[in-house]
């Protein structure tokens, strides 16, 4: 197995040792038992039925913006706990580059935040077509109307996982860098409105984190490709990136 | 297999213009242990990390088993184990994850017989499954001595160890490090603010004072130095007088005479050659002593007053 492989699972052992993921999932699936739980009820009392694929689309739709944030906690805490308990001495004093223990520990919250995700999609999932009507359509439905939008809007969830991730980096602070980032997430919808007209906007990264517009058949701004899409994208992720790494390399650890 | 394990040639660190380590040059032989010493703010934290790559360098180099730390990072730091500090440890793991966690990390092939090995030299095979945070404080010194020594590194460095620890913890410590390198045959590198500590544990000490070297000291009677190095001899004879004329004319010099007692600066070698030069003129000998310079008294000679704790 290659050093790289054994620094993602180091970190995946650290961040599935501490207490948030279980509590995390835990409090999911209680979300998920509450939700089912009130459906049964109002059936039971008259109320309408519900498919098993729209009430899969509803409950993932809600938890997966309850994930969004907490990725950006985990991002943050990947770095700052290190720092936070001294062990940061311990990562840095092994053959390990300081570039590829920050690579590690960016791939394994990505993998836990996909996991999390697609955990919750797929015991929801299961849940919702042992209990409800799914005459309204099977798994192919689920792919179009849940699945694919999910992926197609993980651009804007890895962005803010990033900024937080190089917040946590630059100041070394956890309330600080999740601040940063979900200020920073919720300032977005607003600034939009404001700078959408100027000409500049299309090279802001905000118009190019959700493609889900392209899937539909129509740019986030006129005359946009996806191309260039990607590209601004790719750019804007790139410099955080870079940002991090290099301060993180830079850094003297006292 | 080369004798030096470590060695740092003209190292200097400045941090906004000013100069923390100036031209530290020293070098640490395989399969002894040294102990770093200075007064405080005299840069024995900042030069260990330098050492282990927390820290950058200004100028200088520094060589573990000849692989420079900067531009060979990764074959440098695979013959380090290092504790910097107090022996930071995921507390939320126990110690088994936690050894394991190092042991990917060594980038080596660690094998478990290995690991066992270790974990039965640092008496923890009951503690391996519970969670750091519930360790004592010299359960987990111990158990970060075991993190730093599984991959078989050829330097062990330690920077005050004995922070924090009560003097059985102190002692326990002591007695590990000297059953190291003995059995493990690694250099151990130990700086402390404690000279008695360090007189006790250490084959020899490296003194530095506002970030330059003041000097070398052997402390174990092993080596050839130390055995070639003069020391005060005090001889108490019957007659003093007659003793140091009959030294006249010999390499036993200079002698001084006071209330019989004659005193000599001598080798370790010359020690039974003098009494038995004595003996030979029929000159009574009621006692042999030597007065032994404490590495308390040698080390403010070095530092010329340079307080310590």
């Amino acid at each position: 197995m290659s050093y790289f492989t054994s620094l993602v699972q180091n970190e995946w052992m650290k961040i599935t040792s501490k207490r948030q993921l279980p509590y995390y999932l835990i409090f999911l699936f209680v979300v998920l038992a509450a939700a089912i739980g009130l459906q049964l009820w109002s059936q039971s009392e008259g109320g309408s039925e519900v498919g098993s694929v729209g009430f899969t689309s509803f409950i993932f739709g809600i938890t997966s913006v309850f994930t969004g944030i907490f990725s950006i906690v985990i991002a943050s805490q990947i770095i700052t706990d290190e720092f936070k308990d001294g062990t940061i001495k311990q990562l840095l004093i092994r053959p390990a580059s300081r570039t590829m223990i920050l690579m590690s520990k960016l791939v394994t919250i990505i993998l836990v935040v996909l996991f999390v995700n697609l955990a919750m999609l797929l015991v929801t999932a299961l849940a919702a077509f042992i209990l409800f009507d799914s005459s309204a359509g099977g798994i192919n439905v689920l792919w179009e109307g849940t699945i694919l939008p999910f992926f197609l809007t993980l651009p804007n969830e890895l962005f803010y996982i990033l900024v937080a991730f190089t917040a946590a980096v630059l100041t070394r602070s956890l309330g600080l860098s999740i601040s940063i980032a979900v200020i920073l997430n919720s300032l977005a919808g607003m600034l939009s409105i404001f700078i959408a007209e100027k000409p500049w906007y299309k090279y802001t990264v905000f118009p190019h984190l959700n493609w889900k517009s392209y899937y539909m058949g129509q740019p986030p701004i006129e005359g946009v490709t996806f191309g260039f899409t990607f590209g601004i994208f790719t750019l804007y992720m790139l410099a955080l990136l870079l940002i991090s790494i290099w301060v993180f390399k830079k850094r003297d650890i006292q | 297999m080369n004798d030096i394990v470590v060695e740092l040639r003209n190292v200097t660190k400045k941090i906004r213009g000013k100069t923390l380590i100036d031209q530290l040059s020293f070098q640490v032989k395989r399969g002894e242990i040294y102990g770093f010493l200075g007064p405080n703010g005299a840069g024995k934290t900042t030069t260990i990390r330098m050492m282990v790559g927390l820290m950058s360098i200004t100028s200088g180099t520094i060589l573990i088993e000849g692989h420079d730390v900067v531009k060979n990072r990764a074959e440098a730091m695979a013959h380090v184990g290092a504790i910097v500090e107090n022996p930071e440890l995921y507390k939320f793991m126990t110690g088994r994850q936690n050894l394991q966690h190092f042991t990917r990390m060594s980038g080596k092939a660690v094998s478990q017989s290995r690991i066992d090995d270790i974990v039965k030299l640092v008496e923890l095979e009951q503690a391996l499954d519970k969670k750091v945070k519930n360790y004592s404080l010299g359960m987990r010194q111990r158990l970060g001595i075991a993190q730093a020594l599984l991959h078989q590194p050829s330097i062990l460095i330690l920077d005050e160890p004995t922070n924090g620890l009560d003097p059985a913890g102190i002692r326990e410590l002591r007695d590990y490090l000297k059953r190291l390198a003995r059995e493990e045959n690694i250099s151990i590198l130990v700086s402390s603010h404690l000279l008695s500590e360090i007189e006790l544990m250490c084959d020899r000490v490296v003194v530095i004072q506002h970030g330059k070297y003041v000097g070398e000291q052997i402390l174990d009677t092993k080596h050839t130095e130390e055995q070639q190095a003069t020391r005060t001899i005090q001889f108490h004879v019957e007659q003093g007088e007659t003793a140091v004329q009959s030294l006249e004319g010999t390499s036993y010099q200079p002698a001084q005479v006071e209330n019989n007692v004659v005193t000599l600066t001598l080798t370790r070698d010359q020690i039974p050659e003098v009494v038995e030069h004595f003996v030979r003129h029929h000159i009574k000998i009621y006692e042999v002593r030597s007065i032994a310079e404490t590495l308390e008294d040698k080390f403010l000679s070095m530092t010329k007053g340079g307080h310590i704790q």
